[in-house]
């Protein structure tokens, strides 16, 4: 490959996407610092009210009383180099420090959570979509029920059955070994291979009512090579850019998850960051938050763009 | 064959009791898991403000004085005091042999010290006010260092404590988190915040998973030293109620903060022996805007709000949880003789009328409230009574908590509306406080002269009995003018591992780890 074209398919596109996810960031803060000085209620309406000398010394602490423009310069500069400030809650820690400890659990629960579901999504829907019947039926009623119902129902359920029921597992999620990961990873899997399930399902039966399906079959392939050749190529791509939205649940819609689980992670973080206009804490994550999905998109198109070269700018 | 086979038998014999001795000993865990509520928001003990954070201070720090098992003041780092005659000033006489976790001796002016940077503004303690007694107390927290506080080291061990009026509560307020000791070792970061600092309580902090939980090892420079039962502790997050529960019955925690929200009969038939409730020292209430329409002025029709609240069906049916019903302020120390029902519901039908009201001229209020479906039950119950008795149209509004403590607070929009209070201190003082003309958390505009007044001499009176009785009567004065519709004493509920000992009903709801003790029955 030479350079001039490496540039131009590879190089200049990855800068343009970094760019445009930088100024995407410095929107994203700005919007909500702006949202967050607008919610009624500060940090310290509390039932106790402090004398006035010492809500003074606490609005000065935290610069509660600089102007917006002065807040969210102080807080981008900040931010760059790695500091999110002190936490209005948690007197004892720093937004940094908390979200160092949750956003590995979060990461972790979500990948597995992911892997899980994509890997039991590309068998039961490829299953599902290359015989109808049975299976088919059996796959989409459970697909569907599973879609249904709330993750703050099947935790609960699947603790009661599992871990009180039978006492295989432990009840929480952090801190009990390897045990304690299976139910959080199963309740966080389950609605999101019910999605995916269906994505392959439908990108199954696409293909085999695809002409290149009918001219494969006409060149005599069948069985593992048919699918190894023919299918799981045109697979990838689609599923890969599922993945993407089935990610950004994991990573954002956690909480429910987390409190049922009692796990310290990035969900219940900014959950209780809103509850106590925590406003450094409550940045801190959408931040964090942001960075990662842009960075998740970016990955993504570089990998669509290598498996797919029509998408490759000329 | 019977000498071989004997000593067989005694092998097996020996390996059968040695397993069931380790299996035995293995059903008592090495750490206490206890759920605690809410992430504390600081274990600096001036910082700290939450329930959650003070239940563990009370075991990392002691104060001057403390408490027993029940709640009685008992001495603490001190052990004795005096007040001089005039109630003007304390003498605080501290054990001998006080040292910090880190086995730096601990001294009076280490107290000294501590008080100082409570009252420090700069220190920002949400308890301060407690301490403002203390001569000089209330210049400091306005940022005037210069003014002499007054707290003195008059030795090592001795500590002289004086005050701008009589305070003979001072015992208790000192036994607060705001008044306890802490050591801030040189050079220590600051963003470490209160897990820097160094305490003289039972327990020592090894370590703190912020959103998990927070482990405590037994201090060895403690003054029972090796005396303390549990070596280990861990303070475990719980802020979901059934999540808690579930862990408790799972076996992973041995003390909960709280029940989950289900009648008392399916927790007992599920939980048994393990479900403890007692009465605390805490009344939820309505508050009533006395400064608006359509309460402003109207005492009868303030008077018929209250007495038209059925609280016995209140606290059988809605909160059903070991509730008292309430009529007073103050938890009675004894039965309170509440008016019949029947009684209740003629007189407060007859003052509706006399304040103008009735079934052509429906009374229209406003009852806000904290979103939480508790809350909700309550108030839709409270407004079904309101409506059926005498008519009066609600419309409930909820709010977020924060915006529901703002709106409360500036008395704008308010008519009628949630207050509680869980007394600080075991002091009907603590409650009444809150409704003086001055006091930042009047939210009721409840102002009398004659009350403050009564408070006032309430302090100035050495006479325990004396001082009872004025504080009596300026409750009664609250009472009387209809500030408040009293509607039940808090409860405390916890589950308890039936392997635990040494759990008592606290009426302020503290349980120091160090009273905690395994049954040893239960490791046989």
């Amino acid at each position: 490959m030479s350079l001039a074209r490496w540039l131009r398919e590879w190089l200049l596109p990855a800068v343009r996407s970094l760019a445009g996810a930088l100024l995407t960031l410095v929107v994203v803060v700005a919007l909500c610092l702006a949202l967050l000085r607008q919610v009624p209620g500060g940090p310290f309406d509390s039932e106790r009210l402090a004398p006035p000398e010492v809500q003074a010394a606490l609005a000065a602490r935290y610069r509660l009383d600089a102007p917006y423009w002065v807040q969210l310069g102080d807080y981008l500069g900040n931010a760059a180099q790695g500091d999110f400030g002190p936490s209005f809650q948690q007197a004892d820690f720093n937004v940094a420090e908390l979200i160092g400890a949750a956003l590995p659990l979060t990461l972790g629960f979500g990948g597995g959570a992911l892997l899980l579901a994509l890997f039991l999504a590309t068998l039961s829907g490829t299953a599902a979509g290359w015989q109808r019947g049975r299976v088919r039926r059996a796959a989409d009623t459970l697909a569907g029920v599973l879609q249904a119902t709330p993750k703050f129902v099947l935790g609960p359920l699947l603790v009661a059955w599992l871990a009180l029921g039978w006492g295989w597992l432990p009840v929480s999620g952090y801190d009990q070994g390897p045990q304690g990961w299976i139910l959080p990873v199963l309740t966080l899997a389950l609605p999101q291979w019910a999605w995916l399930h269906r994505v392959v399902q439908q990108q199954v039966q696409a293909i085999r009512t695809s002409p290149s399906w009918r001219a494969a079959l006409a060149r005599g392939r069948h069985g593992w090579t048919l699918l190894r050749g023919d299918v799981l190529p045109l697979l990838w791509p689609r599923l890969s850019g599922a993945s993407a939205p089935a990610a950004i649940a994991l990573l954002t819609g956690s909480a429910v998850v987390e409190q049922v689980y009692a796990i310290p992670g990035m969900g219940r973080l900014l959950l209780n960051g809103a509850i106590n206009r925590d406003y450094t804490l409550v940045l801190g994550v959408v931040v964090v938050s942001a960075a990662l999905l842009l960075a998740l998109g970016w990955l993504l198109e570089v990998w669509q763009r290598w498996l797919d070269p029509r998408l490759r700018p000329r | 064959m019977h000498a071989i086979r004997r000593p067989l038998h005694w092998l097996c014999a020996a390996l059968a009791s040695a397993w069931l001795a380790a299996a035995g000993a293995a059903t008592l865990p090495d750490v206490l898991e206890r759920g605690n509520g809410p992430e504390p928001d600081s274990l600096d003990p001036a910082r700290a403000q939450g329930l959650s954070a003070h239940q563990v201070l009370r075991d990392l720090y002691e104060g001057l004085v403390s408490e027993d098992p029940l709640g009685a003041l008992v001495g603490g780092a001190a052990v004795s005091w005096q007040a001089r005659p005039d109630g003007l000033a304390w003498t605080f006489t501290l054990r001998g042999d006080l040292r910090y976790s880190d086995g730096t001796p601990l001294y009076a002016a280490d107290f000294a010290m501590s008080l100082a940077r409570a009252l420090d503004p700069q220190t920002a303690a949400p308890y301060a006010t407690l301490l403002l007694p203390i001569a000089g107390a209330a210049a400091r927290l306005r940022g005037e260092r210069d003014v002499a506080l007054g707290v003195r080291p008059l030795d090592a061990t001795r500590l002289e404590i004086r005050l701008e009026a009589p305070c003979p509560d001072l015992p208790a307020r000192l036994s607060l988190p705001v008044a306890m000791p802490v050591r801030v070792p040189a050079g220590s970061d600051p963003a470490l915040g209160g897990r820097a600092l160094l305490g003289n309580g039972a327990y020592r902090l090894v370590d703190w998973q912020p959103g998990a939980w927070i482990e405590l090892q037994a201090n060895p420079h403690w003054r029972e030293g090796g005396g303390l039962p549990i070596r280990r502790v861990r303070f475990h997050v719980s802020d979901d109620a059934a999540q808690e529960a579930r862990r408790f019955a799972g076996g992973e925690l041995h003390l909960t903060e709280t029940i989950p929200p289900q009648s008392l009969s399916s927790l007992r038939e599920r939980f048994g022996a393990a479900l403890r409730i007692a009465p605390s020292y805490g009344t939820f209430f309505l508050g009533l805007n006395l400064e608006r329409p359509p309460l402003a002025g109207q005492p009868g029709l303030r008077e018929a709000l209250s007495l038209a609240v059925d609280r016995d069906l209140l606290v059988r049916l809605v909160t059903g949880a070991g509730e008292q019903p309430a009529w007073t302020l103050v938890p009675p120390a004894s039965a309170f003789a509440a008016p019949t029902r029947a009684e209740a519901l003629a007189r407060a039908r007859s003052l509706y009328a006399a304040a103008g009201y009735g079934a052509d001229r429906p009374l229209e209020i406003e009852l806000r409230f904290n979103s939480s479906s508790q809350n909700r039950r309550l108030m839709l119950a409270i407004a079904a009574m309101w409506r059926e008795q005498l008519g009066v149209r609600t419309r409930l509004r909820n709010e977020e908590w924060k915006v529901f403590v703002r709106n409360r607070r500036a008395r704008v929009l308010t008519q009628a509306f949630r207050g509680g209070w869980n007394a600080d201190l075991r002091d009907p003082l603590n409650f009444l406080e809150t409704f003086t003309s001055t006091s930042p958390l009047n939210a009721t505009g409840f102002a009398d002269a004659e009350f403050d007044d009564l408070l006032a001499q309430s302090q100035r009176s050495a006479d325990a009995t004396a001082r009872g009785a004025l504080l009596d009567r300026a409750e009664q004065r609250l009472l009387d003018a209809h500030a408040i519709v009293p509607l039940y004493h808090y409860a405390s509920r916890h589950l308890v591992d039936p392997r635990l000992d040494g759990f008592h009903a606290h009426p302020l709801d503290h349980h120091p780890t160090r009273f905690l003790r395994w049954r040893t029955e239960a490791a046989r």
